[in-house]
């Protein structure tokens, strides 16, 4: 076995014109498209491709919230002074909360839908959210209060997130958790502020409007903290056109080079190498696995020249070294299974177009659907649908999954699918190899 | 002794039947030729032996053990020299001798050895470090046949070794076979060339359209066709009446007009030639030329099947 390995790895690299084809040209096809690319996206790919999807469900009526702080600031406080529609609007926590905070502040990360109780469970049943938000009830009634209130405060705290049960969600709403819970604390500490300042005006005679300079000051560095500072949260790092056609061309290239070995097992057939191997007791299954390393230890190789050279030339951030082994060995295996199966067909029919067709039409077909070309997320939505049955979408996510940051975990259903579709491609040639014709030698 | 015995050996490519039962032994220590045109079987016939191709019916049988139901027993034994180079031509002569070796289970000082031996047996030996791609045509047949003698095998067979090389390769490859024979290996050499099998065989099947129609050393062939051999003559002064004449001789099996010769194809018969030459004179006809071909495996073949071997 170690000899008809070794016997193969020579045979490739003994080749300069197949060893330039398997070594240049992803280089060379990868600063090309990327420089192409660059301008059709944004200057930076930021992971709202991979947002988290969250729901957020007023469990609240707005205008009857905003009718009891009327009440309470008029005929409670007998303060009506105090409340005019110019506060109500410059102080809307609805506005503060989608506006400011979900949509300006953290918009790239997270995108989220207004709905019901229900509507949310069963999202997160079928797994379109990773979590969601209650606000509670009386939660606009008790931001305006805490506005404006001196001994009526009533701190924010139950405000309530609800996450996936499904284990590769955690990151997400670990996501979640990280973002929202400084807001609700950001409001907490203006509502302090507010009391002190307030109570101060009141205990001390102060003309009103005395420490609205104070209070300003206060709060915008609190305010500050509405900004999240991204780095502080893992998976929100983004990427560069380069980087992601990195990874896109890395994906099509390596699936290439499964129809290398079965290209390399139809010209053993044709030269009777592989005939003369079966009569010194070789058997197909041996030449497969050796096959099968051959096409691993390409990929493997492709992958590696590529991911240096994005490194070194085109300052491509790949993440975690332990991510990107991963991925390569696993997406290395896939490949390999594909081309194993391949090469089963090619000897079976003993037709080197299986491999050709593969080429142009399959590998093609798995880069458009897997996102090698553009983002799935950008594809029309039946294209979309039909991403799982490419392997490029698979590798995509896993390498993405590193260049993000983001924990192994979140790689899992990407390494599941090469493990399974390399496996399911291994099962297919066993089958295939059964079912192998006999021909004459001339 | 009978090394190997094939039987009622059959094989079909969807309706083409390519050979059609034959039978015949191979004794150890002699060189068998199977000679027969393009298309006679012979290679199937051989795949069949050298396990890659199953039969449709017969046995084949290797020092007593069926190889159709046991193909180890004569892998672990069986040189085979395909038709085509079948060597890997990006890697040296050295690097196809070691991967061919240890194919053949060979390692170590073994294998060292015998790459020293049979590079030395097949000529080789100053361009074992030299790609394969880089070699002429009759050197690759050389090493083709070199990774075949490896395993130092009982059994060789080789299958037209000797295809679309200059004449001096093909003379070493023959007098190789001739010195392996010697050494005591077993040949089943297949060709189309006459001449080769006439030259190293001992004993030769001829095959055509799958069938083995004759089977014998070449003497005991050429006895088979009562040791027919061509006449040719040049002739002047003649008409058919004569040749009508000649061809009714009880020993003239044919008579033909071929670029001004004629051929008459005669039986073995001390007398012919002077009858012959009798007619001729008694018809008032010159004899320009005389030539008596030495009776040979392609009349045998002629003979046999009223086609010449390269037809």
């Amino acid at each position: 076995m170690l000899n008809l390995i070794i016997k193969d790895f020579k045979n490739i690299f003994y080749d300069i014109k197949s060893l330039a084809f398997i070594l240049i040209m992803p280089i060379a096809l990868m600063s090309i498209l990327g420089m192409a690319l660059q301008g059709v996206f944004s200057d930076t790919m930021s992971s709202d491709v991979f947002s988290v999807q969250i729901g957020v469900v007023k469990d609240y009526d707005y205008a009857d919230e905003v009718a009891k702080v009327e009440d309470t600031v008029v005929n409670t406080w007998n303060a009506g002074e105090y409340f005019s529609d110019e506060i109500i609007n410059d102080f809307n926590p609805e506005t503060s909360f989608f506006n400011d905070f979900l949509e300006d502040s953290v918009g790239e990360m997270v995108s989220y839908t207004v709905m019901t109780n229900e509507e949310a469970d069963a999202a997160l049943k079928a797994d379109e959210i990773q979590a969601y938000v209650v606000l509670p009830k009386n939660f606009v009634f008790n931001s305006y209060v805490n506005f404006m209130a001196v001994e009526d405060v009533r701190y924010l705290s139950e405000i309530k997130i609800v996450s996936s049960s499904n284990p590769s969600n955690d990151f997400a709403s670990g996501m979640v958790n990280e973002m929202i819970t400084p807001y609700f604390a950001t409001i907490n500490n203006f509502v302090s502020i507010n009391r002190v300042v307030n109570q101060a005006t009141l205990d001390y005679s102060i003309p009103a409007g005395a420490f609205d300079g104070l209070r300003e000051e206060m709060m915008s560095n609190t305010e500050q903290r509405y900004e999240v500072p991204k780095e502080n949260i893992p998976g929100s790092k983004t990427i560069s056109s380069f980087q992601y056609y990195a990874v896109g061309i890395m994906a099509m290239f390596i699936l290439y080079s499964a129809s290398i070995g079965a290209r390399a097992m139809y010209d053993e057939t044709k030269e009777h190498t592989f005939q003369r191997l079966e009569v010194a007791g070789a058997k197909f299954s041996k030449m497969s696995v050796s096959n099968f390393f051959r096409v691993m230890l390409i990929v493997m190789v492709q992958s590696g020249i590529m991911i240096t050279y994005s490194s070194v030339m085109l300052k491509v951030d790949w993440g975690s070294i332990q991510n990107l082994l991963i991925v390569l060995l696993l997406s290395s295996f896939a490949v390999a299974g594909v081309g194993t199966f391949i090469a089963t067909l090619t000897v079976n029919f003993n037709n080197p177009r299986i491999g050709s067709v593969f080429e142009f039409a399959v590998v093609q077909m798995m880069a458009l659907l897997g996102g090698s070309f553009i983002p799935v997320e950008v594809l029309p939505e039946g294209f979309q649908k039909l991403s799982f049955l490419s392997l490029n979408a698979s590798v995509l996510g896993g390498y993405l999954n590193g260049m993000y940051d983001r924990p192994l975990i979140e790689m899992l259903e990407y390494t599941n699918y090469m493990i399974i579709f390399g496996l399911a491609f291994i099962v297919l040639s066993l089958v295939a190899m059964k079912f192998r014709r006999r021909e004459s030698l001339s | 002794m009978n090394l190997l015995t094939v039987t009622n050996l059959e094989k079909s490519y969807k309706k083409i039947k390519a050979v059609k039962g034959i039978t015949f032994h191979v004794k150890q220590g002699e060189v068998l030729g199977l000679l027969g045109p393009n298309g006679a079987g012979k290679s199937t016939t051989i795949s069949m032996i050298a396990t890659l191709l199953k039969p449709d019916a017969g046995e084949v049988i290797y020092n007593g053990t069926d190889i159709v139901k046991n193909p180890k027993a004569i892998q672990e034994n069986l040189g085979y020299v395909p038709q085509e180079i079948a060597l890997y031509p990006m890697l040296s002569g050295k690097e196809n001798l070691m991967f061919w070796g240890r194919a053949y289970g060979l390692k170590g000082n073994t294998l060292k050895k015998r790459i020293e031996e049979v590079s030395e047996i097949i000529g080789i030996a100053d361009r074992l470090k030299d790609k394969v791609k880089t070699y002429s045509g009759g050197m690759k047949r050389r090493l083709n046949i070199g990774v075949a003698l490896l395993h130092n095998p009982e059994l060789i067979i080789m299958d037209e070794p000797t295809v679309g090389i200059d004449p001096q390769s093909r003379n070493h490859i023959l007098d190789t076979v001739l010195k392996l024979n010697k050494q005591g290996m077993t040949v089943i050499y297949t060709s189309h060339y006459m001449e080769e099998v006439e030259f190293l065989c001992s004993r030769i099947c001829i095959m055509d359209q799958g069938e083995i129609i004759a089977e014998g050393s070449k003497e005991e062939l050429i006895k088979q066709i009562d040791g027919a051999r061509d006449l040719k003559l040049r002739l002047e002064n003649y008409d058919d009446t004569l040749l009508a004449k000649i061809e009714a001789h009880p020993s003239v099996v044919s008579i033909e007009k071929s670029d001004g010769d004629i051929i008459a194809k005669i039986k073995q018969d001390t007398q012919i030639i002077k009858d012959i030459v009798d007619m001729i004179n008694e018809h008032g006809a010159s004899i320009m030329s005389m030539d008596v071909e030495e009776p040979n495996l392609e009349a045998v073949f002629l003979q046999l099947t009223g086609r010449m071997l390269r037809d």
